[in-house]
């Protein structure tokens, strides 16, 4: 991965902020993805990007993810996109406002709704045990 | 919402209410992209409203479960291994 870990870390921080909590499941995750991107100290700066967001409210938050965005390596979008979407999922479940800031991430990472309801629905139909929560 | 399953038992994830729930998402989406130029990052306290309304319980429970299951399988498959390397590499 080429992106830099502040911000894949800024998106998986605001992916975490759709449900309001960075519980064991997520943490668990961020692990596994920490071990297989080799960036060792992922959850630390999820933590500070958490904190960091903390107090913004919603358009600053999407300020802050544009401005991110920016410095997204070329075709690392869609991956990048993929990861919030597990990290969303992580505590089994996928709620409304969870596929609103799914599209909301697609939009400012440049990746058109019908791309993003393919990866969405891709990711749903393999995880057999993900629990959809209106 | 009442879940439908599988033959297998499973959560049927591709039934009327998870396209319903796309798409209201996406409609959500379209409405808050009309009223301004960019896009609306949901912060949302429904964790603490689970709270309130008892529904923590199914998260506790159910959701926990559910979730070790997810996690095991994804560690057993290596899909998370397979998936970063299909994307970034």
């Amino acid at each position: 991965m080429k992106t830099d870990k502040k911000v894949l870390a800024s998106f998986l921080a605001a992916a975490v902020w759709a449900d309001g909590e960075y519980d064991e499941f997520e943490k668990e995750f961020v692990t596994d993805l920490a071990g297989e991107l080799e960036i060792k100290d992922l959850d630390d700066v999820i933590n500070k990007e958490i904190a960091a967001t903390e107090k913004m409210d919603e358009d600053a938050i999407a300020d802050y993810l544009e401005s991110a965005a920016k410095k997204v390596a070329s075709g690392e979008g869609e991956g990048i996109l993929t990861l919030c979407l597990q990290l969303m999922c992580a505590d089994a479940f996928l709620a409304t406002d969870e596929v609103e800031n799914f599209f909301a991430f697609a939009e400012i990472l440049g990746i058109d709704e019908e791309e993003a309801s393919t990866i969405l629905d891709e990711y749903v139909d393999e995880e057999e045990d993900l629990i959809i929560e209106d | 919402m009442a879940l439908q399953k599988t033959a297998s038992g499973k959560v049927d994830k591709r039934t009327k209410e998870y396209k319903e729930m796309v798409e209201r998402a996406k409609k959500a989406r379209a409405a808050q992209k009309k009223a301004k130029s960019k896009p609306t990052i949901k912060k949302s306290t429904s964790a603490a409203k689970r709270r309130s309304d008892g529904k923590l319980d199914q998260r506790t429970k159910a959701g926990k479960e559910a979730a070790a299951r997810m996690a095991k399988a994804r560690k057993a498959k290596g899909s998370l291994k397979n998936r970063i390397k299909r994307l970034f590499k």
